[in-house]
């Protein structure tokens, strides 16, 4: 058995943080702590991102996306999103925290309709900044905090990527 | 007993047949075609040359770019399309040009033929005002109401206050649940009307509103009918659709639990008579609302293949999909309405690229994972395949999981066991809502009507019953694999170290390996 030191993520699930340690402990078996408890995992990738797991005896599956630190995870049907960051992924998040809150990213693919609000312009937690049409279904974005419209970067009729940045408060 | 096939062939069938549609539907009426020995056409967006539409046809013909107004909506290019590949029938689909008369039409102008009605059915049950008027003539129960649309807000206020309170408004000129609107009260009436014209206005270009009775906890069910060009028409028995979002359908099941064998029949008979007012011809669909004394009222005709069509095949055992095909080329029905009947309990969810814990909206997005249920019972009419790019400019439609039971409890526990081996990654999709839906004890007992969802569905609904740590666990095991695979394909070398520990660890795992 290896003795090498486990590795750590801190895991983002919503409002919630979680400390995760994983230690591989050989022929597909992990020792996953979470927040301190403890589970020996047998974890066997069956597919591209599927895996089956074996814990106590007990089986489950699960299938796994990621892109960067981002995850989504299917368990019984449920896609659940979260975020795994190393330590320097994590004081890097830390750092930029003060700053998130002040970014209005895309949640999802899709075209600009309308831009409710010009840079300057004081706008209300939650106040529509703009429109964005995704699958025939327009959604309003709203202000993620009271302040000034300090930039807006797209224009209707724009196609936004996920996480792309469409206007900063200040 | 039904005829057979040789019997009945008044003619050849098609040769090749287009289909203009795209996603699951397409994929539906190319199975069929192949079945019937027809070659199938597709035509397809720019975004969609990938799509399993066109990976399962015979041939494929581009029609320009994404935006279904510049390609699927496009009579023009679908028609030249027709011509060049010298199909000799069209197929709808459902959506998109299903239900417009003027392409019924320019079809025949073009000498093909429209797997479908006439123009002038169409245009009949198009007008959901001409339609009441129509359905009233024929004996059909309409919801009460004023007989003509309303262009002015002192008619509807006179209609109104004569009709009484609750009410319902709707557009004049289409349906879809836009430009309606529910009217509790009479204070609630000014406000309510200047919304639901606006909503009319902007979807259908035309604010004339007419006003019914509101039926309290409805429920949906809608009759299946067939017509030939021989006078025949038979009934298909029903479907239910009560569990709707955003007056959407999700969940349908055949037969329903709502009706007895007498309304059941009375509502076949109904059906038939309203088809019949129009010279239907093909597949189409009589939906009722139906209240909590059984009474059953007229809301409007789907003159095309419907959506959730796959619970009927699966209840009588008559492909629809080749039905309207053999009815289009001229041949009479291969059953009379004795020789239908149902067993069996058919159930199906509607499997969309959506979000229901974000108000049920579209979630689209690149398929990373995707493990479809199979096994007794099941059907899964999909449209998309594992690496296929969920677009942000269709109906987020993924497939129909379709279970059937020999009766209710077993269709329902058979469904279950399919959701829970269906996996979707990548797209956000409402799996766990069914899995919800289904469970519930009032879906159990039938207990159900169109404000189901409304009623029961809270967020945070779908939290319960998964084990809180098995999404960590899923996401540290994949860290841990995408680390080694970097590391192996970096070598033993990596150009840039990486000094955050777990990857050197991870790196040490896959070069032991």
């Amino acid at each position: 058995m290896s003795s090498t030191r486990p590795a750590r993520f801190t895991a983002l699930v919503g409002e919630a943080t979680h400390a995760l340690e994983v230690e591989p402990l050989g022929e597909g078996r992990y020792r996953i702590a979470i927040d301190g408890r403890e589970r020996i995992v047998d974890g066997r990738e069956t597919g591209a991102g599927t895996f089956s797991l074996l814990i106590d005896h007990a089986a489950a599956e699960v299938s796994v996306a990621s892109r960067g630190d981002e995850f989504q995870v299917a368990v019984g049907g449920r896609t659940h999103r979260l975020r795994l960051l190393d330590e320097r992924a994590r004081r890097r998040q830390r750092a930029a925290a003060v700053d998130g809150a002040r970014e209005v990213r895309a949640a999802m693919p899709g075209k600009v309709v309308a831009v409710l609000v010009e840079a300057g312009a004081r706008v209300e937690r939650g106040q529509g900044l703009l429109v964005i049409e995704a699958m025939k279904m327009e959604n309003e974005i709203g202000a993620p905090r009271a302040g000034t419209v300090s930039e807006v970067r797209v224009k209707p009729g724009q196609a936004v990527e996920p996480g792309e940045l469409l206007a900063r408060i200040d | 007993m039904a005829t057979s096939r040789s019997e009945r062939a008044s003619g050849p069938l098609f040769k090749r047949i287009l289909v203009a549609n795209r996603g699951e539907i397409a994929v539906r009426v190319m199975r069929a075609c192949r079945e019937l020995g027809i070659e199938s056409v597709a035509v397809y967006s720019e975004p969609d040359r990938g799509a399993l539409h066109v990976r399962q046809a015979d041939h494929a013909y581009p029609i320009g770019p994404a935006r279904a107004a510049e390609s699927y909506l496009r009579i023009d290019k679908l028609i030249a399309a027709a011509k060049e590949s010298g199909a000799e029938a069209v197929h709808p689909g459902y959506g998109f040009l299903s239900e417009r008369a003027a392409f019924a039409q320019a079809c025949a102008d073009a000498g093909l033929v429209f797997i479908g009605p006439s123009a002038r059915a169409i245009t009949a049950m198009g007008d959901k005002v001409e339609a009441r008027r129509l359905m009233r003539k024929a004996g059909v129960p309409v919801v009460p109401g004023s007989d003509d649309a309303l262009g002015s807000d002192a008619e509807v206020e006179k209609v109104a206050s004569e009709m009484g309170f609750p009410l319902m408004l709707k557009a004049a000129g289409g349906g879809g649940g836009k430009g309606m609107r529910l009217v509790e009260s009479a204070d609630k009436l000014k406000s309510a009307l200047r919304a639901a014209r606006s909503e009319a206005r902007s979807a259908f270009g035309d604010d004339r509103v007419y006003v019914e009775k509101a039926i309290v906890r409805p429920r949906h069910i809608e009759v299946q009918v067939l017509g030939d060009t021989h006078g025949h028409v038979v009934h298909l028995y029903e479907r239910e659709c009560s569990i709707q979002r955003r007056h959407q359908k999700v969940i349908e099941e055949s037969p329903s639990t709502a009706i007895d064998q007498k309304t059941r029949e009375e509502m076949g008979r109904v059906a038939v008579a309203a088809a019949r007012a129009v010279d239907y011809v093909g597949a189409g669909t009589i939906e009722f609302l139906v209240d909590q004394e059984r009474r059953f009222y007229f809301l409007e005709m789907n003159t095309r293949i419907q959506v959730e069509h796959p619970i009927t095949e699966a209840v009588t055992g008559v492909d629809l999909v080749k039905a309207q095909i053999e009815i289009a080329a001229g041949w009479a029905l291969g059953f009379a309405q004795e020789d239908i009947v149902q067993r069996g309990w058919a159930i199906e969810c509607r499997i969309y690229a959506e979000d229901p814990e974000n108000g049920f909206l579209p979630a689209p997005g690149r398929i990373v994972v995707l493990r479809v249920p199979s096994g007794i019972g099941i059907r899964d009419d999909s449209g998309v395949y594992e690496g296929f790019e969920v677009s942000i400019n269709y109906d987020p439609i993924l497939s129909k999981l379709v279970a059937w039971g020999s009766n209710r409890d077993e269709a329902i526990d058979r469904m279950l066991r399919a959701l829970g081996e269906y996996v979707i990654v990548g797209p956000t999709a409402n799996i766990a809502f069914h899995r919800w839906a289904l469970g519930h004890p009032a879906f159990r007992a039938g207990d159900i009507d169109t404000g189901f969802i409304a009623r029961h569905f809270k967020p945070g609904a779908l939290a319960e019953g998964t084990e809180a740590d098995l999404p960590l666990i899923g996401a540290a095991l994949a860290a841990m694999a995408r680390a080694a695979t970097v590391a192996s394909a970096n070598g033993a070398r990596p150009p840039v170290p990486p000094r955050s520990r777990w990857r050197e660890l991870a790196r040490r795992e896959a070069l032991r390996e």
